[in-house]
């Protein structure tokens, strides 16, 4: 067992308690920031250790902080810091874990970030369903107030911070950044058009820093073991220790602290048991239910942003959901299009209509009752639903051709590449970086609607019909599962 | 009514915010605390309190799903119906809890007690299936584990509907327009 930095007092709950947590080293990091570094410093330790965002997108933690405008180009505006804790993406249920079983730590990687952006308010945004731990941390922060962590003049440097416990109340949107301020703001959780990202027009349209419970926790160690340390976990391009959290058909399913990196056979196999009753796996969603699936035979990766990137799919949230044998793939994708179908906030209304659209057809398939035709036109409705241009467009890797007319991909993206980097394309010379820099814009381009909603389900939609292909034309053509039993889908 | 009941507490909420309207959401969990659901009553009130519009503060509650505009039972059951859930067996799980209840998703049992709820991915997929009951969470949910606590919850709001309605009277509004049940 490797060691373990942010669940190190899993399953017991003394670290709730601030005595026990400061024998233990807690609030030692934040003392150091505030005794010896200035703020500029801290976000160029951050910056330097390469901790990547650990709530779904990976963005490197110190690159955003450092986005804060500084104190003379914001004309006197206040900065605040908003800890995403809304974790509300199927299959990822690692925050919960650090809320509860060590809220100290998260509340001194609180303050030491809004320390760095020169942050005095912060907020933690928890989904409501966390009444639970959105009690232990009323708790924590109420003892670190008394113990002068929070507060005015902490610990005697002058710097003033007050946070604040707001609890959501049930809607997966409101994870998304500009969703959960909308939401902080006292409305509707409903996101808005990027840019401006928060750094520049966050809360109350003041600069703001949104970062996720984990990503906070790590800061304190990184300020405390240094940047070697941090880096001496994983991989150059995104290092650091990792919660993976497990379900499904494992014999063990639950948390795993581990470096980033593992390998997915090795997590799957070793650390949560292999497949329950021995039987064969079949396939693994491997960072939340927005990534796309990954087949039996895919999972000789290592579990970080690169390597997963480079077969197709996303670390995401880490949100590792095992599917055996038994199970009807096409049961399991109408499960999520349901999801989103449910949960989509109906600003758009190709998003609104597209993702209903796509669970009735995904649901229909997986009850028998699909017609022939339907995969295709699962596609063509996915493509519909996300806007903008189709991934198909894009070539499918360097030096490979288009999948439009020229006249066309000029038309999409005209205007947002540079112009040699078209060129390239075009010319059937893209390079790599070419490539990334268009997958870069997608979700801009994605303009019609406002936020990557409907890539998240495009990406379960297309990875399962092209992976299992077989298993829906079955389904399609005989009016039967090629699977038998498996699991009766809840609500169609 | 909420002013009433919570007149030591609000002013406390709000001055959390920067902005006053940022309270909505902390506003309206204590207003459902009170009913049980939101009533036009408490909409409007919250809205008098935090110069909101009363469409507007519905507008907000109806955009979450943990709100109810509708009276809900003396306890919400919701089951997570989401892909890891599933896969733990929260179909069975959901369908035994009409069974034994009488009830389908989104009903109320005739006596008040329960109302039951498919719900979204709860956030705890390690300990599948998860049901939610009030504000608790039950975790690795078997049939057993569901009559118990069918059970235990049964008998406490037996307890307390004696209670409330003992509150009502020494309050003197038990006439408000929510106990209109059956
Ligand atoms: C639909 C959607 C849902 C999201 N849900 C969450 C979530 O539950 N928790 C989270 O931390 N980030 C979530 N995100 C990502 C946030 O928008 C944001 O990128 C993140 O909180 C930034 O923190 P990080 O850089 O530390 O990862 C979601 C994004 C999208 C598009
Ligand atoms: S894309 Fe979908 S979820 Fe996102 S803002 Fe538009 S309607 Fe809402
Ligand atoms: S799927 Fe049920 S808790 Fe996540």
């Amino acid at each position: 067992m490797s060691e373990k930095y942010l669940l190190r007092y899993m399953g017991q709950t003394d670290a709730q308690n601030l005595d026990y947590a400061l024998e233990h080293g807690a609030y030692s990091a934040l003392k150091k920031v505030l005794s010896e570094m200035p703020p500029g410093e801290v976000t160029g330790l951050v910056k330097a250790a390469g901790l990547r965002g650990r709530g779904g997108a990976g963005f490197p933690a110190g690159v955003k902080w450092g986005f804060i405008p500084s104190a003379e180009k914001r004309g006197g505006k206040p900065v605040y810091l908003v800890a995403n804790a809304d974790e509300s993406e199927p299959g990822t249920f690692k925050d919960r874990a650090i809320m509860t079983y060590d809220p100290h730590l998260f509340i001194e990687g609180i303050a030491i970030s809004s320390y760095a952006v020169d942050a005095h308010q912060a907020f933690i945004y928890i989904r409501g369903e966390f009444h639970q731990e959105s009690l232990i941390l009323e708790r924590a922060v109420a003892q670190a107030y008394q113990a002068g962590f929070l507060g005015k003049d902490i610990q005697g440097s002058g710097f003033d911070l007050d946070l604040v416990v707001h609890r959501g109340a049930g809607a997966y949107i409101c994870g998304e950044e500009t969703g959960l301020l909308s939401s902080l703001q006292g409305g509707r959780g409903e996101p808005r058009l990027k840019p401006p990202f928060p750094a520049v027009v966050g809360l109350y349209s003041c600069p703001t820093v949104v970062n996720n419970v984990e990503t906070l926790a790590c800061v304190p160690w990184i300020v405390n073991r240094g940047v070697d340390w941090f880096r001496s976990m994983g991989p150059a391009s995104g290092p650091g220790p990792k919660i993976y959290c497990v379900s499904g058909h494992v014999k063990r399913p639950g948390l795993y602290e581990l470096p980033m990196g593992v390998s997915l056979r090795e997590l799957i196999y070793e650390h949560a048991g292999g497949i329950r009753m021995d039987r064969k796996l079949k396939a693994v969603i491997p960072g939340g239910s927005s990534t796309p699936v990954l087949t039996a035979d895919e999972i000789d990766v290592n579990m970080d942003f690169d390597s997963l990137g480079k077969i197709g799919t996303m670390l995401g949230s880490a949100g590792v959901i095992v599917m055996d044998e038994t199970t009807c793939m096409a049961k399991a994708l109408a499960n999520l299009t349901y999801f989103y179908a449910h949960e989509s906030c109906g600003q758009c209304s190709q998003c609104r209509q597209g993702t209903h659209w796509i669970d009735q057809i995904a649901s229909r398939i997986a009850q028998g009752r699909g017609n022939p035709g339907d995969i295709e036109k699962l596609y063509d409705v996915v493509r519909r639903t996300r806007g903008g241009p189709t991934i198909e467009m894009i070539p499918a890797e360097p030096g490979a051709t288009i999948g439009c007319s020229p006249e066309l991909f000029r038309e999409e993206f005209g205007t947002v590449l540079k112009p040699e980097t078209l060129l390239r394309i075009l010319d059937s010379e893209a390079t790599e970086e070419d490539l990334g820099a268009v997958t870069g814009i997608m979700p801009r381009m994605a303009g019609q609607t406002i936020c990557v909603l409907p890539m998240a389900v495009a990406a379960p939609v297309e990875s399962f019909l092209t992976k299992f292909r077989q298993e829906f034309d079955y389904l399609i053509e005989n009016r039967k599962s090629m699977v038998e039993g498996g699991f009766e889908l809840a609500s169609a | 009514m909420l002013r009433e009941k919570l007149a030591g507490e609000i002013q406390g909420i709000i001055e959390r915010y920067p902005e006053k309207r940022s309270a909505v959401l902390p506003l309206l969990e204590k207003a459902q605390e009170l009913q049980g659901h939101l009533t036009k009553e408490l909409l409007e009130e919250i809205g008098e309190v935090l110069d909101m519009s009363a469409p507007e503060v519905y507008s907000v509650a109806s955009f979450y799903s943990m709100f109810h505009l509708e009276p809900v039972g003396k306890n919400r059951l919701y089951v997570c119906r989401t892909l890891s859930c599933a896969l733990a067996g929260s179909g069975d799980l959901l369908s035994a809890c009409e069974k034994k209840l009488g009830i389908g998703e989104g009903e109320t049992t005739e006596d008040g007690q329960f109302s039951l709820f498919s719900f979204e991915c709860l956030g705890s997929c390690g300990t599948a299936p998860v049901i939610m009951a009030n504000r608790e969470y039950h975790e690795e949910m078997d049939l057993a584990k569901l009559d118990a606590l069918l059970e235990r919850l049964s008998k406490e709001t037996a307890n307390d509907v004696v209670e409330q309605s003992a509150v009502n009277e020494r309050s003197g509004e038990g006439d408000s327009p929510d106990s209109r049940e059956p």
